[in-house]
């Protein structure tokens, strides 16, 4: 189920808020918000339900076990139980997403033939394998005690806010909460307006984008030319970041909701002045989790410099290929790989004293970026790439980019989100927030009112752009 | 104070949405109010096969389907929000509209120069498409779903008449409509092949998109005519096959309503005539009849309903035809004339084309001695045709396509004594099989 469907927005939500509110026991919330979970994870596609519920359990017998090795010092024990979980949780991964892509390219590279496994991604596989394996490290780690029951590590896993397109919330963040917590009125009423300002990112900024990024991508990038190619990439760019941070406003703001504090995800990563400043800012429970369980653990920069640069590089070659099992994946885990020591070893220092450049720098990275993870093969990349560098001039063919953008629907409401868009991701929203807490009193509250009503409207346009996005018409009317 | 104040507002809206779309579905179930259906496909449901928990899963998954079909049709004032989120989105795109129609004016091919005819040469007849009638065209974009992109298209005639009407075009790529059209060509040839006692015709309806000319018309676009030489070319010796012809612009707009896919009553009466050229030469067609409008109503059609267009409709017209005595069980045309002139008809909730044209599964002419019985296998294209069409032969049997699953058609053939049969399909779904319900394959022969 998506966050912003109608069976979500109208049936869902208001229903799990309503009865989460209705009852009292913690565990009785507890109970309800894990069988809301699960139902919400069955409502795509119920046959991965077990995937999800296996996942839980061999995360909640891993730190048992690696908890009781801990308590009688039985350290083959420990490390026994922690390499049993990770193969486990890792091979239900590799399995579920990475066989297809794996056997694929065997047979490219061998000649063989081998039967290529035909396996839908279970929709969040990605998230909760790392949430769980970061609960089973923390446990070997010390850092947290095993759970004993298995109903709270479920409902760490499986909470809804965070399950199927993060933040990854590491179970120490939430660890008391999930045993003890209350929701005060300023908890439902930041949380809603959190909610609310996710859902507009995702739906009126994120999903109009999405139809003109869709639209020039799907066309050749020889037909684009120089301006609809670099308004596809554009468009996907903030597509891909009000998307993503607008699901992540809305898993914060449920959380707050129910009295969890997810961290933050994102920090106007379009605003960062380096490459390394824009991995501090962009997906930011991704980007820890792989510094904390992978890149440290390798030894992190404190090794020589030829290592260093494999610890890099096995840490990007894995967060491209987290993001899916494609070569454009790994390419641009690479791509940003090779630029962070380019720009630790020969020119961040310089950048950083140029301020505007810097931005302009760090966002051209980030945009080509997106060209690479967006495009659907190698040859599309290079080509789209020359398209933005006018190598096909102003487009090629008899579609001129005039109809390309008519038709990748580029009009007016495609300028005013862009617009928005923009002010947003530059931190329009941060500078208001600032404004309005160093105001006197009275322009404060007043500001804080209108910022009530602008929520409400946001809601309101919001749904009404959901119910007109389920609109579907039978073409055969009556059939 | 604000906070309790925001969260109230909130809530009441939540609450609107989680209780309002059960207590209209019950409401309208309870007969105490009507919700207004504006057509939106079914929620498509897993399918859940060889597992043991097949019934299971099955159930859930319907019962997810419902729950979203309620909860999206059922909204309270689902069609309001959508037509208003539609002329919202209409106006905010206005202005760049314009700009698009500019550049791509300012771009326009100039028209090819027409080489002077050699005497030598015998003249042939003249294309259907003549381009000198039309001085420009402008098409715009609408919709677009996993079938068709919808266009609005605008044409400004050289005497200076200026019209728009709507049109569609399948969204499949070139392999895919080849590799359609040529599985459809091997379904009709079976059907035409399994029994040698019947003669077995085939009309296809074009569409605007079939015809040469419709690269011209909306740009970026191409002419399916290939497909459909391509699927004729196909069809065995067994099957009489003729094109029900769209015509030049002008003729699509007189023979097509403007928003809808279907062939309006003037269009289906040239078909009528068309059908009896090709079965029954020797027969005299019924001439047109009286027409009747129904100006107080707006019809609506499917394009229409997709674009979210309110402001192009056509006047819903019917023709009186001076038949002889027949017999259509559910079928009463005039009273089917009076109910229809005492509503009006103006939201886009109603099809008045299948509202009007009941799916007459029979028709006979009692005194009719032709000797000929007229199986027809079609879909709504059949609707407005097949009383028409009776008065050509003793007995018509309309046979709609979601029936074809299972029947058994040879031995209709024998129970009825057919001696004809014609098949008529929408192109879209003769030549594409676009939403894959021809159902031609699911027909049993043996």
């Amino acid at each position: 189920m998506l966050f912003s469907s109608v069976p979500f927005i109208c049936l869902f939500f208001p229903l799990f808020f309503l009865l989460y509110y209705l009852i009292r026991p913690l565990r009785a919330k507890n109970v309800l918000l894990l069988v809301f979970s699960l139902v919400f994870y069955s409502w795509g596609r119920i046959i991965y339900l077990p995937l999800i519920l296996a996942a839980s359990l061999i995360g909640w017998l891993g730190g048992l076990m690696i908890g009781r090795c801990q308590k009688a010092s039985r350290r083959g024990g420990e490390i026994a139980s922690l390499v049993v979980s990770l193969a486990l949780l890792l091979g239900m991964l590799g399995v579920f997403k990475y066989a297809g892509f794996f056997v694929e390219n065997v047979n490219s590279l061998t000649g063989a033939s081998l039967p290529v496994p035909q396996i839908e991604l279970p929709i969040g596989i990605s998230f909760y394998t790392f949430q769980i394996l970061s609960y089973v490290v923390d446990v070997y780690r010390r850092e947290v005690p095993a759970q004993k029951n298995l109903g709270i590590v479920m409902v760490y896993l499986c909470a809804f806010p965070q399950l199927i397109a993060g933040p990854v919330v590491r179970y120490q963040t939430v660890e008391a909460e999930l045993t003890e917590r209350s929701v005060s009125l300023d908890d439902v009423y930041d949380g809603l307006r959190r909610f609310i300002i996710g859902l507009g990112k995702k739906v009126l900024i994120a999903n109009t984008m999405a139809v003109a990024a869709d639209g020039i991508f799907s066309f050749d990038p020889a037909a684009c030319g120089l301006v609809a190619s670099w308004i596809g990439a554009l468009a996907y760019t903030m597509q891909i970041y009000f998307d993503f941070s607008g699901y992540s406003d809305m898993a914060i703001g449920m959380g707050r909701m129910m009295g969890f504090h997810y961290l933050e995800n994102f920090d106007h990563p379009y605003t960062a002045v380096s490459v390394t400043d824009f991995w501090r800012r962009w997906h930011i429970s991704m980007s820890s989790f792989f510094r904390d369980y992978v890149y440290i653990p390798l030894g992190g920069n404190r090794v020589s410099k030829p290592r260093w640069i494999f610890n890099i590089a096995v840490v990007w070659m894995l967060t491209g290929l987290w993001h899916g099992a494609a070569w454009n994946f790994v390419l641009w885990g690479v791509y940003y790989g090779v630029l962070l020591v380019l720009e630790k070893l020969l020119w961040g220092k310089a950048i950083a004293k140029i301020p505007v450049l810097r931005r302009v720098y760090t966002l051209l990275i980030v945009v080509v970026g997106w060209v690479i993870f967006r495009s659907e093969s190698l040859g599309g990349i290079g080509r789209m790439l020359y398209a933005m560098a006018g190598g096909y001039g102003l487009g090629q063919g008899s579609l001129t980019y005039v109809m390309i953008l008519e038709r990748a629907g580029v009009g007016g409401v495609f300028v005013i989100a862009f617009a928005a868009a923009i002010l947003l991701s530059a931190g329009l929203g941060r500078t208001l927030g600032r404004w309005v807490r160093e105001a006197a009193p009275k322009p404060r509250a007043a500001a804080e009112a209108v910022g009530c009503v602008l929520s409400l409207a946001v809601l309101v346009l919001s749904v009404a752009s959901i119910a007109s996005g389920s609109y579907n018409p039978f073409i055969y009317f009556q059939f | 104070m604000k906070k309790k104040i925001y969260l109230a507002a909130a809530g009441v809206l939540f609450a609107v949405l989680l209780l309002g779309a059960p207590l209209a579905w019950a409401g309208e179930r309870a007969g105490l109010w009507h919700v207004r259906d504006i057509g939106n496909e079914k929620t498509a449901v897993s399918h859940y096969e060889g597992t043991p928990l097949d019934g299971a899963l099955n159930a859930l998954a319907g019962i997810k389907g419902s729950l979203s079909d309620l909860y999206t049709n059922y909204m309270p004032n689902y069609y309001g929000t959508v037509l208003a989120w539609g002329r919202v989105r209409d106006a905010l795109n206005a202005p760049t509209a314009a700009l698009y129609r500019a550049a791509k004016a300012s771009a326009a091919r100039p028209a090819p120069e027409t080489a002077p005819p050699d005497p030598g040469t015998p003249q042939t007849e003249s294309p259907p498409y003549d381009p000198d009638r039309v001085a420009s065209v402008y098409s715009t974009l609408l919709a677009e779903n996993q079938y068709n992109r919808v266009y609005q298209i605008d044409v400004t005639f050289e005497d200076g008449e200026e019209a728009s009407f709507l049109d569609a075009v399948v969204n499949l790529s070139d392999d895919e409509k080849a590799a359609r059209v040529r599985a459809q060509a091997a379904e009709v040839n079976r059907l035409a092949d399994a029994n040698p006692n019947v003669n077995f015709y085939l009309l296809l309806p074009m569409r605007l998109q079939e015809a040469e000319y419709f690269g011209d018309l909306v740009a970026g676009e191409e002419s399916t005519y290939q497909y459909m030489e391509e699927f004729l070319s196909l069809l065995s010796g067994n099957v009489t096959a003729e094109v029900w012809d769209v015509g030049s612009v002008r003729d699509r707009m007189e023979r097509i309503y403007l928003t809808d896919h279907h062939w309006n009553a003037y269009g289906s009466y040239l078909a009528f005539r068309q059908i009896c050229g090709m079965i029954r030469p020797e027969h005299t067609p019924v001439e047109l009849g009286t027409p009747i409008d129904f100006p107080k109503s707006r019809f609506y059609g499917s394009y229409a309903r997709t674009g979210m267009t309110p402001d192009l409709w056509d006047v819903f017209r019917v023709y009186d035809y001076d038949l002889g005595p027949y017999t259509c069980p559910g079928w009463d045309f005039e009273s089917r004339v009076a109910s229809f002139s005492a509503v009006e008809y103006t939201t886009m909730d109603h099809s008045l084309y299948e509202e009007f044209f009941p799916r007459m599964a029979n028709v006979r002419y009692p005194e009719n001695e032709t000797g000929r019985n007229l199986m027809v296998l079609s879909d709504s294209y059949a609707e407005i045709l097949v009383q028409l069409l009776g008065s050509a032969f003793d007995k018509t049997y309309y046979f709609y396509n979601n029936t074809y699953p299972g029947m058994p058609y040879n031995q209709f053939i024998d129970r009825y004594k057919i001696t004809d049969v014609l098949l008529v399909e929408f192109s879209e779904r003769m030549l594409f099989n676009l939403r894959n319900d021809c159902f031609l394959d699911q027909i049993i022969v043996k």
